[in-house]
């Protein structure tokens, strides 16, 4: 009997052979992956982003505050952004966005973008791929100055489309700037911001499902409960060109329930 | 990212055998002792690669390795095979050579010095290292040792060892006291018997927790080379007790399914896309805003669920509006953890390997609540 549960214990389990495969294959894959000096791939790293023998230069800072981000120890994380922008000033756009978009912190943000700002007057300086006007709009319509905000998206936006034409906007800027005139209840306005936005990029749920609520404030409820439909067709019909967890815009995000819950909501209005 | 990472990794962890009165304060000595000693590092020759390489662990960062259950044999003839120790899977042949200061494994060409020699351990890579030690056979009787280890209680100065006689076993720190349960069993390398730790408290898969080669065993001692949290060494282990009928193979607390889990790799976004909507409807339904002027700043939630939905791991943390560290009014933080744990952390959904499958993972959650005198003003992404 002993000798059984011996050869029992002995082989390989069938039901893992699958699963030995596979790590057999994941080690081969490491050993591939080993073959240079490559950078990383995980973020979190304590190994490379957290070793003091990096030399103090602001893309290691921001490094650094961006492995802290993503793990979540926000007092690491805020240490080193603000290490980041005191060895480069340049890089209190950056830092204001992680805020921003990061850190919900919105006063932080504002403090960095101005500073970004200051550092060459009467020029809209660009963070990532927006003008600094537009990011300090998106920060004080989160809190809750919509004034403040049409007046930054508008420096961010009129200018260009005077000198180039409203295509060369980006879409989603006509859209930030809408949102602020439906929180201020000025949708005609609202609408005129949709319909170019529209117009660069026909097919965008997040255009429709704000033209719906622009349509709402102004009781035109069949023109908005079209303008929903579309947002939820747009939305579930682009399903398959996206890969992940979609959303159009991270800073005026759409949700597909949200838009169905409207919809029906909207049609019990009509009953 | 950190869930594709988390599949890709599934190679093993050797958690509560790390705990040894070594692993707190010489880890990362020897770390750095070995980082440090890379500087200095030489391609080793042909002859000293020659040999069969049993795998320690991957290095994934300084404080965290897996179990690494495979072998590489470098032939003299340019053999090279890459298996896996217990023969579990049909083991890769091919070839190998050096070039000068590069070293060719199958069609892996490693830049130079990234592959080095030190004490009989061989480092692959600078990423992630992969650790093996070279393999002396040691011929022993599997009937004697199965014999000497099945039903026994085994304990080395780090680490107490329970084989069962139904396949269970426990490893237990013996500072900490922290047990974990898995299953073993004894394989077949060359001549030698190796005693395999492998799965978790509910069955044999997710992974490898340790190996060890059985160099010698008696009825009142054993010894065992692997690694034994501070280097690869053989482990004397000293019989303690037979194991009775009645004595049972539970773990001391929460375990997590996986041997090779790591939370910020089986992180669940909740509060990314379209899953957001859910996260932040839930609060504004259930969180009861405590109004209290100065509770403002961060509050951090993090916790894991496992494959079975067991909830632990739990860790609650405040920060001011300043990001400095400090502790929010009990009744905001015990009604974020009951919020958590009653709907978030019973949501099959978010421990299913896929949809169209009953396959469960672990999963960590962690969310981060921006507050306002003891309102909710943003979930963080």
């Amino acid at each position: 009997m002993k000798r059984l549960n011996l050869i029992c214990l002995l082989l390989p389990l069938s039901v893992s052979a699958q699963d030995s495969e596979r790590i057999l294959k994941h080690c081969a894959s490491m050993l591939a992956a080993n073959r240079s000096a490559q950078s990383r791939f995980f973020f979190g790293d304590k190994q490379r982003f957290r070793s003091d023998t990096q030399s103090a230069n602001a893309q290691n800072f921001r490094q650094k505050a961006f492995n802290y981000v993503w793990s979540k120890e926000y007092e690491q994380a805020a240490v080193w952004l603000e290490k980041t922008t005191a060895v480069s000033p340049k890089e209190h756009g950056i830092v204001g966005e992680f805020y921003l978009a990061q850190f919900r912190d919105y006063p932080r943000a504002l403090t960095h973008f101005n500073a970004y700002d200051a550092l060459t007057p009467n020029f809209d300086d660009i963070v990532g791929y927006n003008p600094v006007s537009y990011m300090r709009g998106l920060t004080y319509r989160s809190m809750g100055n919509y004034e403040k905000s049409i007046e930054q998206f508008s420096i961010a936006i009129d200018p260009l489309a005077a000198k180039h034409g409203d295509e060369w906007v980006n879409y989603r800027h006509f859209v930030s700037r809408a949102v602020s005139y439906i929180a201020t209840q000025q949708p005609e306005k609202a609408l005129i911001d949709l319909e170019k936005a529209g117009k660069n990029f026909k097919r965008s749920a997040l255009v429709q499902y704000h033209r719906g609520r622009a349509l709402l404030l102004l009781n035109r409820t069949t023109e908005a409960r079209t303008a929903f439909q579309d947002a939820s067709f747009f939305f579930k019909a682009l399903r398959a060109e996206r890969t992940g967890d979609y959303q159009e815009d991270d800073f005026n995000p759409v949700y597909e329930l949200e838009i169905d819950e409207t919809l029906a909501h909207l049609k019990t209005l009509n009953r | 990212m950190n869930t594709a990472g988390s599949k890709f990794i599934k190679s093993f962890f050797v958690k509560s055998f790390q705990l040894d009165r070594c692993w707190r304060c010489s880890f990362h000595c020897a770390l750095f002792i070995l980082h440090y000693s890379l500087l200095f590092a030489q391609t080793p020759t042909r002859e000293q690669l020659v040999g069969t390489w049993v795998g320690v662990h991957t290095e994934w960062d300084l404080d965290f390795a897996c179990a690494l259950p495979v072998y590489i044999q470098l032939d003299a003839d340019s053999t090279y095979h890459l298996g896996m120790i217990d023969g579990s899977a049909t083991r890769q042949t091919s070839t190998w050579a050096i070039h000068g200061e590069s070293v060719r494994l199958d069609t892996i060409h490693y830049a130079p010095k990234l592959i080095t020699l030190k004490n009989d351990l061989l480092r692959i890579g600078t990423n992630y290292p992969m650790v093996f030690h070279r393999f002396n056979d040691i011929s022993l009787d599997s009937a004697t040792v199965y014999h000497q280890l099945n039903g026994r209680v085994w304990q080395s100065d780090s680490l107490t060892l329970s084989l069962f006689a139904n396949g269970q076993a426990s490893l237990e720190n013996t500072v900490t006291k922290q047990r974990t349960a898995h299953f073993w069993q004894l394989t077949l390398f060359g001549k030698s018997i190796f005693l395999l730790i492998r799965g978790n408290q509910h069955n044999r898969g997710s992974g490898y927790k340790a190996l060890w080669q059985i160099s010698n065993v008696s009825s009142k001692q054993m010894q065992a080379i692997g690694w034994n949290g501070c280097t690869v060494a053989a482990e004397p282990f000293r019989f303690v007790k037979n194991l009775s009928p009645s004595d049972s193979c539970r773990p001391s607390g929460f375990q997590t399914c996986d041997n090779c889990f790591r939370q910020i790799w089986a992180e669940y976004p909740l509060t990314r896309g379209q899953k957001r909507y859910d996260i932040v409807q839930l609060f504004a339904k259930y969180y009861q805003s405590v109004s209290q002027t100065g509770e403002s700043g961060l509050v951090r939630v993090q916790f894991v669920v496992n494959c079975e939905g067991e909830t632990g791991l739990i860790d609650i943390n405040g920060f001011d509006e300043d990001y400095c560290p400090r502790q929010f009014n009990a009744r905001i933080t015990s009604q974020l953890l009951t919020i958590c744990r009653e709907h978030i952390a019973t949501d099959q959904s978010i421990r299913q390997v896929d949809t169209a499958s009953d396959l469960f993972r672990d999963v960590s959650i962690s969310l981060a609540f921006r507050l306002k005198d003891g309102r909710i003003t943003e979930i963080l992404p």
